[in-house]
């Protein structure tokens, strides 16, 4: 979910609807809160072109049944000539007539900054430039120049700075001069050779947005062209919400031109039929036509056939299933009746969750309480603690939350944490756990799981046979054929533990832990243990 | 030394069988046989010679007559032994083989003794067998105050599991599994989620460094041929160079919707339904709504001709069981799903309406290179959410982990 901030009382005006909430509620988003008379939206990730305010209301005022589509923007009879970049694409337009208050500025400047973080992958693959028109000559030219060549007042600054400064020494500099590696960077110069812009890094101070300004120029630049022209068009239709009438720039690379932003709205073409599928429903292709325009689209029909035209800002529209969707969105999820399906199948659960529901009915039984813990551990943990050599294990990269660095390959050191957490509350302390562990194998990810049972069992006076008799009594339990052997294990007492043999096979071990042990995890009561492979029994 | 039986005590209070009957005779079997320990009197005083039995008619003897009122040497005996004497070896033999006395061992009368005297309080086997029970002195418990004992008990976290996976078999579900530690491919791009989405971020997912990379199964070459430009799905696509490499790179994983795509892959029945509650990964930092582990309860189903409204019956049923009957959807968004809905129940108890679960069909991006030309819808819910619902915990980690309260473990609602 992406939060949307406007001023609660321009929503509800530029949307013409006052059941904000209801709306959007319907529509899949949600009014999240409302202090100080601003507007808080939560709206879903892929609805961009709702990003801005402006975009938003739309939105909302479509769903209402309210929205007229805008006039088709004309040509400016401008055009920008695109040199070859390392960030090669930029879409461009000029928008008149939009009042620029304080407000207004405001909010464009913060829609912009999040569509660039968002959309724009933290401008990496798009990001947008607003200029002051007035004083811009054209044609304007995009290239690449030396950083030290560049020089402007930069947003901000006093005094003229070149490209290399300031990406060294301005905020914005060094937060992206990650995106501008190398001796050169892009700069949109204008006809008379000013700079107006180094993107994605900083706008020039003289063609600065303020209150005086009437008309403007906006630029998207970016890695990824189909990106960079959806958010152009996503950013001057917001600003015809506002009253402004965009104009279209030609973009001129090498001998091809594109008009940006485009004009022309995208086609595909769906039917009833197809809508009806997906939801259960029995609309005719007329009411399904009324649906879509309530989402932005405009449409036509010819038979059971719908014709929709999808607008240039709706990024999100993929396939035709996104359009069916939207179908269904302005019917209302709510309006649809639950229908059970016949699909007749029987169920069952896995032959382990059978074994393990056997083997913790009986630890139960025994009066041990069953406990849940991580997978996610620290070296520390896992082999320190446990007085045992450090072993190869699943390894992990970038854990936030602190200690974390491995996956567990035995389940017993959580038991003996789970103790020590718990030193307070009354003994005897009877745990056992079923959980998976995970070891480095062949298979095609490299690692695989498994399994274990542990248990332990903490008071003043445990001992081995705290242990084993409760193991013998599972073991026996299970019908299963087995032997302790003696055997020596660092976790363990010497003389106090020993190898559970099933079948023939090593599957664990048990026997009195050993006090470096227990002084490790903090422990003062005397504590006996067992833990074996489940899946080997 | 011995004590009387029950039976022994008996005779010495109302006498023997046999001699009581005398009074009863001259009388018939039928008539006899009316009273309680009729075999006994009868095959006693029979063996005694104290009656003589003709045709079904009994009948006192001479020595039957004599003996009549007289006390015999058992009853003398019995009375004896009560009051702690003896008798004669022979009637004792006797009396044991008529099970009217038992005799007590030397040692246990020695304990039983030293018990009495040091003035003992709880019954033991020793003062039962000698009978010196009759005279301690058990003084008056307070039994209004018990102990709190704690027993075994199952985790309630896995109480819900197992009552969850109750539900869902029983609507037809079988449960499948997959790896912990998985590829992105499976993880992220299977599911058509973009190599750049911020969802993939090193902020939200654990890297797994060693083993670092997995092998990709032998489509990954249609898969990469979608995120570019739709791949034939219909769809246009993300518009990017997918890189395999990338989707080689092993996490821990985010969702068990990787379980689900593993089974599509190879190949299920149309129709079927799975699920699967179990662990998957989100990298966080713990605190009281959030833990970097859990637990996901997800279920699919694929079937020809499945529609929304179908999906929406689906869950009706599952939450009806769980005892939620007010459902309410609204429609959200999911990289892998369209249409998607979360899900919101009316939860009684509390009187509001709480988050339930997120759902939605399967993209054909998603399913087309597999080859499933059918819908397939999807849902889940963490477990760790519904348990704290349901037992009221506000903090998540009383819910799951080693911190855990083992007194809250013990003493949770079922």
């Amino acid at each position: 979910m992406v939060v949307v901030e406007t001023k609660l009382e321009t929503l509800k005006k530029l949307s013409q609807t006052e059941n904000i909430d209801e709306t959007l509620f319907k529509m899949g988003m949600e009014l999240a809160g409302t202090e100080n008379g601003m507007a808080k939206v939560e709206i879903t990730a892929e609805r961009i072109d709702m990003l801005t305010p402006e975009g938003l209301a739309r939105a909302i005022r479509a769903y209402s049944g309210k929205h007229r589509e805008p006039e088709k923007p004309k040509s400016s009879g401008f055009s920008i000539n695109a040199e070859k970049v390392s960030r090669p694409y930029i879409a461009c337009c000029i928008v008149r007539g939009v009042s620029w208050d304080a407000e207004t500025i405001k909010e464009t400047m913060n829609a912009h900054d999040k569509l660039n973080r968002n959309y724009g992958r933290q401008r990496k693959k798009a990001a947008i430039g607003i200029y002051d028109i007035r004083d811009i000559r054209f044609p304007l030219k995009y290239c690449e120049e030396e950083k030290s060549k560049i020089m402007f007042v930069p947003l901000g600054g006093v005094s003229e700075t070149s490209g290399n400064e300031i990406l060294s020494k301005t905020q914005k500099g060094i937060e992206y001069s990650g995106l501008v590696p190398g001796t050169k960077a892009p700069v949109i110069k204008d006809a008379a050779g000013k700079a107006l812009s180094m993107p994605p890094i900083v706008n020039a101070k003289e063609f600065e947005v303020t209150e005086k300004t009437r008309d403007v120029l906006m630029e998207v630049t970016g890695t990824h062209r189909g990106t960079v022209e959806t958010l152009l068009s996503i950013i001057s239709s917001s600003l015809e919400e506002r009253g402004g009438r965009v104009e279209t720039i030609d973009v001129v690379y090498g001998d091809k031109k594109t008009a940006t932003p485009a004009t022309e709205w995208r086609r595909e073409t769906i039917t009833g039929d197809y809508v009806n599928s997906i939801f259960g429903t029995l609309l005719s292709a007329q009411e399904i036509s009324k649906l879509l325009e309530r989402m932005l689209y405009k449409t036509s029909i010819s038979g059971d056939t719908i014709n929709v035209l999808i607008p240039p800002y709706r990024a999100d529209v993929l396939h035709k299933l996104d359009i069916a969707d939207d179908a269904g969105r302005a019917y209302g999820f709510d309006n649809l009746v639950p229908e059970s399906p016949k699909v007749p199948s029987t169920g069952g659960v896995l032959e382990t969750r059978k074994l393990a529901r056997n083997a913790s009915e009986i630890m139960i039984g025994f009066g041990f309480q069953e406990t849940m813990t991580f997978v996610l551990t620290s070296r520390k943990d896992q082999f320190e603690r446990m007085n045992i050599a450090h072993e190869e294990c699943v390894e992990i990269e970038n854990a936030k939350e602190g200690g974390i660095n491995i996956a567990r390959k035995r389940v017993l050191p959580e038991l003996l944490k789970a103790l020590s957490y718990n030193l307070h509350r009354p003994l005897p302390q009877r745990l056992f756990e079923i959980g998976d562990v995970i070891s480095l194998e062949k298979s095609d990810t490299g690692a695989g799981d498994r399994k274990c049972i542990a248990a332990i069992v903490s008071d003043s006076r445990a001992g081995y046979e705290s242990i084993s008799v409760p193991l013998c009594g599972l073991l026996g339990s299970l019908g299963l054929k087995y032997m302790l052997e003696k055997t020596d294990h660092p976790s363990f007492m010497a003389g106090r533990v020993a190898s559970i043999i099933v079948n023939g096979k090593h599957v664990g071990v048990a026997g009195e832990v050993h006090p470096l042990v227990l002084e490790k995890w903090g422990i003062e009561n005397p504590c006996a243990a067992f833990e074996m492979e489940l899946e080997k029994l | 030394m011995h004590k009387l039986t029950e039976e022994g005590r008996q005779y010495l209070k109302n006498g023997l069988p046999e001699k009581n009957i005398l009074s009863m005779l001259p009388s018939t079997m039928h008539e006899l046989s009316k009273n309680d320990n009729a075999t006994v009197a009868l095959s006693n005083a029979k063996k005694r010679g104290w009656i003589e039995i003709h045709n079904g008619e009994v009948s006192l003897t001479k020595l039957g007559e004599d003996a009549k009122g007289k006390l015999t040497e058992e009853e003398a005996a019995l009375d004896a032994i009560s009051n702690g004497g003896n008798a004669s070896l022979q009637i004792i033999r006797e009396l044991e083989r008529r099970n009217l006395i038992l005799e007590i061992k030397d040692d246990v009368i020695k304990k039983a003794r030293e018990q009495l005297s040091e003035g003992c309080q709880t019954l033991t086997p020793e003062l039962i067998k000698t009978g010196f029970w009759r005279e301690a002195n058990f003084r008056e418990y307070n039994v209004s105050t018990a102990k709190r004992f704690y027993g075994g008990r199952k985790h309630f976290l896995k109480e819900l599991s197992e009552e969850v996976a109750e539900i869902l078999v029983g609507m037809g579900f079988n449960e499948m599994k997959g790896p912990l530690v998985e590829s992105s491919f499976y993880n992220f791009d299977l599911l058509f989620m973009p190599q750049d989405h911020p969802g993939r971020e090193a902020m939200d997912t654990f890297f797994v460094k060693n083993p670092l990379k997995s092998d990709l199964p032998s489509n990954y070459k249609k898969i990469a041929q979608v995120h570019n430009n739709g791949g034939g799905t219909g769809s246009r696509g993300w518009g990017y160079d997918w890189d395999p490499e990338v989707a080689r790179e092993n996490v821990m994983r985010t969702h068990t919707t990787s379980v689900t795509f593993r089974y599509l892959s190879r190949g299920i029945p149309i129709p079927s339904k799975y699920f699967s509650i179990d662990r998957v990964f989100r990298n966080e930092t713990v605190d009281q709504t959030h833990l970097f582990e859990f637990h996901q309860i997800e279920g699919f189903v694929a079937a020809d001709g499945l529609t929304l409204r179908n999906m929406m019956g689906i869950f009706k049923e599952f939450y009806e069981k769980l005892g939620v009957k007010k459902l309410k959807f609204k429609p959200v968004y999911n990289p892998y799903t369209e249409p998607s809905m979360e899900i919101y129940g009316y939860y009684e108890k509390l009187g509001k309406w709480v988050e339930m679960g997120n759902s939605g069909m399967f993209r054909p991006e998603t399913l087309l290179p597999l080859g499933i030309k059918c819908p397939v819808i999807a849902w889940g819910l963490a477990l760790e959410r519904l348990a704290m619902l349901i037992h009221g915990f506000t903090d998540i980690r009383q819910v799951f982990g080693a911190q855990a309260d083992i007194q809250a473990l013990r003493e949770a609602r079922r």
